[in-house]
């Protein structure tokens, strides 16, 4: 059982795939998760459920209205022909595009949870000692919500290493750009490569278990150092 | 300072007006719910008034006419809290550090060992607050505010979740930091025995509004005041000096102007100055020195004023130092007492409650 240099190329295309996925997320969701946890408007159901989509829905659905709003025909691919970039379906672009949406819950909602949980008394005396709100959420609110950010970054790499159906439609199967190890597994499968299906399989299962173990054993002791 | 708010919440209107001192301390008192709390959090900026005004010194903080509004971060009130809300996450030192190093370093008045000296906190300086007692923690977040060199620093009960042995540890300390940092505060509770061991500049508040504002001895003779002051236990607050100890007796004599009080045993070298507080409800008055009777203090004064207050009878006498009795309508027909009488005020020594003045 050993892994073939395509096997490899899609394992690490994978990683730099989640990778992006998980940093960008961060950027974006962080706000958007501190929003949700303190706001009282109106909006925030509608926000909810929208984040909370690719949850339910089959990935193959989301994929499919990427591919049909960022094709040459849709509303932002026609746009960016218009601006002269590159349309985004089968490239790698469009993946971490894609894989933004698909992941997006994952990081939102533990980091909403762990800001709804924040004591809003410690925001309120750090501001009273000067701190403007921006120094109160990187000296305060960061570093007791870090139980969260490790959830939210762990569920959200793992998950976007799990992706299938998402990439399927709107990256197809480009060897080095869009053919994730998902992708490489099935094709295997396809050309009854059982041995090798077997071998990058085991790996992602391996991979899995161990970041899983990792949350569930390893977590609770990080949070009673805070 | 000049401070006007205005605010409706449900059936809770708040309507205060006070013009305070811009130097020592005053202290706000009333009963829960009569809005001290929110008066706090409407000076540091963490509830906006409907309307009104503040103007701390010549710097307009809060104008609603005008539509002025300083954010909290940038008012340089400090506050300490019942709960002390010392950052779980940072050591000791770090938190006292918090506020202190987001000043530019002319606007720094006190020095991290100044403030560790004068709360005497340097052994806790590496520890996380998890591991403080409710005094340490409270000490701690005296530190922390005062470090952040605060205009005004806002007390809002902070001695409310400590048991009356920590009362009598801090209490001390906030006197030392009124006296030796010349830092404003304002000081809300609801134990007039901890506001006069550290004023007698008082505001009272009543239902949202402002009962009386000004030195106690004065404002305590509206017969609202009173009544409010009496119905929340009245104590009376003197200012006394060691003159003896007699330990295996167990009491320490204390000389109030010239009358000997015994009060339990403190531990305090003699001529050291304490302030002393005896409840009304536990003064007795009688006409004449009292023979064979187990009550060890018995000043002898003259009464300046009788009120009644419902059902009671305060009566205030001067033993060189103001005392309030609280006694029944009926004590006060049996005694036949007026203004200018003679009286003897009878005192247990076990009734005393001492806090020393460090």
């Amino acid at each position: 059982m050993h892994l073939s240099p395509a096997d490899i190329q899609a394992i690490f295309l994978t990683l730099k795939l989640a990778s992006v996925v998980t940093v960008i997320l961060l950027l974006l969701a962080t706000p958007l998760a501190w929003w949700l946890a303190r706001t009282s408007s109106k909006s925030k159901g509608v926000i909810s459920a929208v984040v909370a989509l690719p949850l339910v829905l089959p990935p193959t659905v989301l994929g499919f209205y990427f591919l049909l709003a960022m094709g040459p025909n849709g509303v932002i691919g026609g746009l960016m022909q218009q601006l002269g970039w590159q349309a985004l379906p089968f490239t790698f672009a469009g993946l971490v595009v894609a894989s933004v949406f698909y992941s997006l819950p994952f990081m939102v909602q533990p980091l909403q949870n762990a800001f709804e949980a924040l004591d809003k008394n410690l925001l309120d005396a750090a501001a009273n000692l000067g701190a403007s709100v921006m120094h109160r959420f990187v000296t305060i609110a960061v570093p007791l919500s870090r139980a969260g950010f490790l959830t939210a970054i762990i569920l959200t790499f793992v998950h976007t290493i799990g992706e299938f159906g998402v990439v399927l439609m709107i990256g197809g199967n480009i060897p080095g750009v869009t053919r994730v190890a998902s992708v490489q597994i099935y094709d295997h499968v396809e050309a009854l490569e059982y041995m090798q299906a077997h071998a990058l399989s085991a790996v992602m299962l391996v991979f899995s278990f161990v970041v899983l173990l990792f949350i569930y054993t390893l977590r609770p002791a990080h949070k009673n150092i805070n | 300072m000049e401070l006007r708010f205005h605010h409706q919440r449900q059936s809770f209107t708040l309507d205060i007006e006070a013009t305070l001192p811009d130097h020592g301390a005053v202290g706000v008192y009333g009963a829960s719910g009569a809005g001290k709390s929110t008066m706090l959090a409407m000076m540091a900026g963490f509830i906006q008034p409907d309307s009104g005004r503040f103007n701390l010194g010549a710097d307009c903080l809060f104008d609603s006419a005008h539509g002025i509004n300083v954010p909290v971060h940038l008012r340089r009130i400090g506050m300490v809290f019942q709960d002390s809300r010392i950052f779980p996450h940072l050591t000791v030192q770090d938190n006292l550090h918090y506020g202190f190093k987001l000043l530019a370093t002319k606007d720094r008045r006190f020095s991290l060992q100044q403030i560790v000296d004068l709360l005497e906190i340097g052994h806790l300086l590496a520890q996380k607050p998890h591991q403080l007692s409710g005094g340490e923690k409270q000490r701690v977040a005296l530190g922390r505010a005062l470090l952040a060199s605060p205009r005004l620093l806002l007390l809002d009960e902070p001695l409310a979740s400590l048991d009356v042995r920590l009362k009598r540890q801090i209490l001390p300390f906030l006197r030392r930091i009124k006296d030796e940092t010349q830092t404003p505060m304002v000081y809300v509770s609801h134990a007039l025995d901890e506001i006069l061991y550290l004023t007698s500049q008082i505001v009272m508040l009543d239902g949202g509004k402002v009962l009386a504002a000004g030195a106690f001895n004065q404002v305590i003779h509206d017969e609202r005041v009173l009544a409010l002051a009496q119905s929340l236990g009245l104590e009376n607050v003197l200012h006394a000096k060691i003159a003896a100890h007699y330990p295996s007796q167990g009491y320490t004599v204390v000389m109030v102007d010239t009358q000997a009080v015994s009060i339990p045993p403190v531990d305090a070298a003699i001529g050291s100055e304490v302030s002393i507080s005896v409840a009304a409800s536990n003064l007795a008055l009688s006409t004449h020195r009292a023979e064979g009777i187990s009550i060890q203090n018995q000043l002898a004064g003259t009464v300046t004023s009788i009120q009644q207050v419902g059902s009671k009878v305060l009566v205030s006498v001067d033993v060189g130092a103001e005392l309030i009795a609280e006694i029944t309508a009926k004590a006060l027909d049996d005694l036949k007492i007026t203004q200018g009488c003679k009286v003897f005020c009878l005192f247990k020594t076990q009734g005393v409650y001492a806090f020393l003045s460090t």
